[in-house]
């Protein structure tokens, strides 16, 4: 599932490339990387968001946008999905913003687990819906964590780029994410 | 006791599929350990169902974003917003609109400067010094 990450030379080397004609103002080769780019950007904008929520979609075009609008300017460090994850979460996060500006979004998903990891037993993932509910319950930032990892396919070390934090307090978040997941589903058993 | 809680931990970190840890010594103890204890078995084991429903629940919210077609329209708003550019690029326009703009202010100064010798008359005034103070401006 995750990607190679960074270290995918290839990848950034044909990133770069496709970037190239954009900045050359090819449309082809913008319209190329929107078709391919868009799908996974709504799925992480609408799962940080809420799905529905129309903010989702206008958090995607904007990214995409910048992306035309920078592609003169691109350093080639990385992957262009990894860049238009970051530019899209920012924009998620001034949304998140905007509709709970008294709430500190950084300090609320960092506290400490309150119970210890439950007894290990395999849990039935057939409830998709149940799944979907907890993953709604989860802070915000163990949320994203999940979601870089287990929708998008972001390497740990490009998901902690995107979050803008370090590798290790992304894996933190990560490893809380699923310790809440799986205390949630095993208490509705 | 420590052990089994920094493999639980390394488990949640890095999750189920062990190939993909970046310790390798760590992963291949991480097998050993699921060969030999049964609870540390069933914590992999549980951790593998939980990524294993994540990707049905990925693949749900992907259904569900193609009906509400959010997707095309991201597309089409995105790629009206944007200037297509027929032809060369959009730095060879920008070459070709430069060279235009220098040959008009070329013509321009042509016309109004560097006018030729032949169409232009003048007039020479000569000073009497007699009229002239000492500060070479003329006197009253």
């Amino acid at each position: 599932m995750q990607s190679k990450g960074p270290r995918d030379g290839d990848a950034i080397a044909r990133d770069r490339m496709r970037l190239a004609r954009v900045a050359d103002g090819e449309h082809a080769a913008f319209a190329e990387i929107v078709a391919e780019e868009t799908p996974r950007l709504v799925r992480f904008a609408a799962t940080i968001l809420g799905t529905g929520a129309p903010e989702a979609e206008e958090v995607v075009q904007e990214a995409l946008v910048r992306l035309w609008r920078q592609a003169d300017t691109w350093q080639p460090d990385g992957r262009i999905s990894a860049w238009l994850h970051r530019v899209a979460y920012r924009l998620a996060i001034d949304v998140l913003r905007r509709r709970r500006p008294t709430v500190e979004i950084a300090t609320v998903d960092d506290l400490a687990d309150e119970a210890p990891a439950p007894e290990a037993r395999l849990i039935r993932m057939e409830n998709l819906r149940a799944l979907r509910a907890a993953m709604e319950s989860l802070p915000e930032r163990q949320r994203t964590a999940i979601v870089l990892c287990h929708f998008q396919g972001l390497a740990q070390v490009e998901a902690a780029a995107v979050m803008e934090i370090s590798e290790d307090a992304y894996e933190s978040l990560l490893a809380r994410g699923r310790r809440r997941l799986r205390t949630i589903l095993a208490e509705e058993g | 006791m420590a052990r089994d809680l920094d493999m639980q931990d390394a488990l949640d970190r890095f999750g189920a599929d062990l190939s993909s840890w970046p310790d390798a010594a760590r992963a291949g103890e991480a097998r050993r350990l699921a060969l030999a204890d049964r609870g540390f078995r069933a914590r992999l084991d549980g951790a593998a169902a939980l990524a294993a429903g994540l990707a049905g629940l990925r693949d749900e919210i992907d259904a569900d974003l193609a009906r509400s077609g959010a997707a095309a329209r991201v597309e089409a708003a995105v790629l009206a917003a944007v200037p297509r550019q027929a032809g060369a690029g959009r730095r060879w326009a920008m070459v070709a609109a430069a060279v235009v703009v220098a040959g008009a202010l070329g013509a321009l100064a042509d016309l109004t400067i560097l006018a030729p010798i032949g169409s232009r008359s003048f007039e020479v005034v000569v000073l009497d010094p007699l009229f002239l103070d000492p500060a070479g401006t003329l006197s009253p």
